[in-house]
């Protein structure tokens, strides 16, 4: 028979339910981190919030700030899926695929849906954020394509990568990290204290009582044999 | 001509992408410093040197083929 001190349950105690959170993850799909932020998670937040954007806008800097639109598809040939002729931002998207994943970069990437849905083509730009993420003419896609690096191509796959990665937040704010750490036992705690601090503690000599213990601290041990162990099977 | 190939090559925008990868996947797996860190430096050495792997693989191809 095992000992109550190698059982795996005394190592590893079980961690709580995990706390599903629709509000943060809503929060991290609008900004990166913000909802790491509202939960008091605010150095992965900040790491987050500047690490997404930083690939995004970097993406887009690579692409010359031409590589993020959602295109006007009402003159383009039809376009299908399994036989289903696609309309409106389904086929625009048809049309665009990369914004299905840029999209979930958050408000950074509004813009496009607000120059879609309010493009002109007899304009050069549009109403409110002028030339930014609005849909490029093809005059200068192909200027684009033709004069500059493969830098420009490059780009999109960034602001991809990030949008895509923004998932992992938004899910990291919706239900944690993959890895939870136990929650600490107050007696736990006074000992990493006591470590940090280099001063020796003296170990307890009486269990604490059942009402103080965590309940995920490890199950107390049996108590200590007699000194005499009984001889035989009668006295 | 080494030299403006050099400067216009992709390859140095590789290194943020790199990072930024490494350190957010790490952080959506772990809530400690500590082990963001530890895995993040993992992953961008696994990456780094797939993409190493690539790169030689593709040069020895092109060079030799």
């Amino acid at each position: 028979m095992d000992s109550p001190q190698s059982r795996p349950e005394a190592d590893h105690p079980p961690l709580p339910p995990v706390k599903l959170d629709p509000l943060a993850a809503l929060l991290s799909f609008l900004i990166p981190g913000l909802g790491q932020v509202y939960q008091g998670r605010v150095g992965k937040g900040l790491l987050f919030f500047f690490g997404l954007y930083l690939l995004f806008f970097y993406g887009m800097w690579m692409g010359q700030w031409r590589n993020v639109w959602l295109p006007d598809a009402r003159d383009l040939p039809a376009a299908g899926i399994l036989g289903q002729n696609l309309g409106g931002a389904a086929k625009a998207i048809s049309y665009r695929p990369q914004f299905l994943a840029q999209v979930w970069i958050g408000v950074a990437a509004w813009p496009a849906v607000y120059q879609y849905v309010n493009f002109d083509p007899s304009k050069d730009e549009g109403p409110v954020f002028g030339k930014f993420q609005r849909t490029p003419g093809e005059e200068e896609l192909n200027n684009l394509q033709r004069n500059s690096t493969k830098r420009w191509d490059l780009g999109w796959v960034y602001t991809v990568i990030a949008g895509v990665l923004n998932l992992l937040v938004i899910y990291d704010a919706f239900a944690g990290p993959m890895f939870r750490n136990p929650p600490a036992s107050p007696a736990r705690t006074e000992m990493e204290g006591a470590a940090e601090s280099q001063t020796p503690m003296p170990l307890p000599e009486d269990p604490p009582a059942p009402a103080d213990r965590s309940p995920y601290a490890p199950p107390e041990p049996f108590p200590n044999p007699p000194a005499t162990p009984p001889q035989g099977g009668t006295p | 001509m080494t030299a403006a190939l050099l400067a216009a090559s992709i390859y140095w925008d590789l290194p943020v992408l790199l990072v930024v990868v490494s350190l957010v996947y790490a952080a959506t797996r772990h809530d400690r410093w500590d082990k963001i860190l530890h895995e993040a430096l993992g992953w961008g050495v696994r990456i780094a040197l797939f993409l190493f792997g690539i790169g030689l693989t593709l040069y020895l191809l092109s060079t030799y083929l």
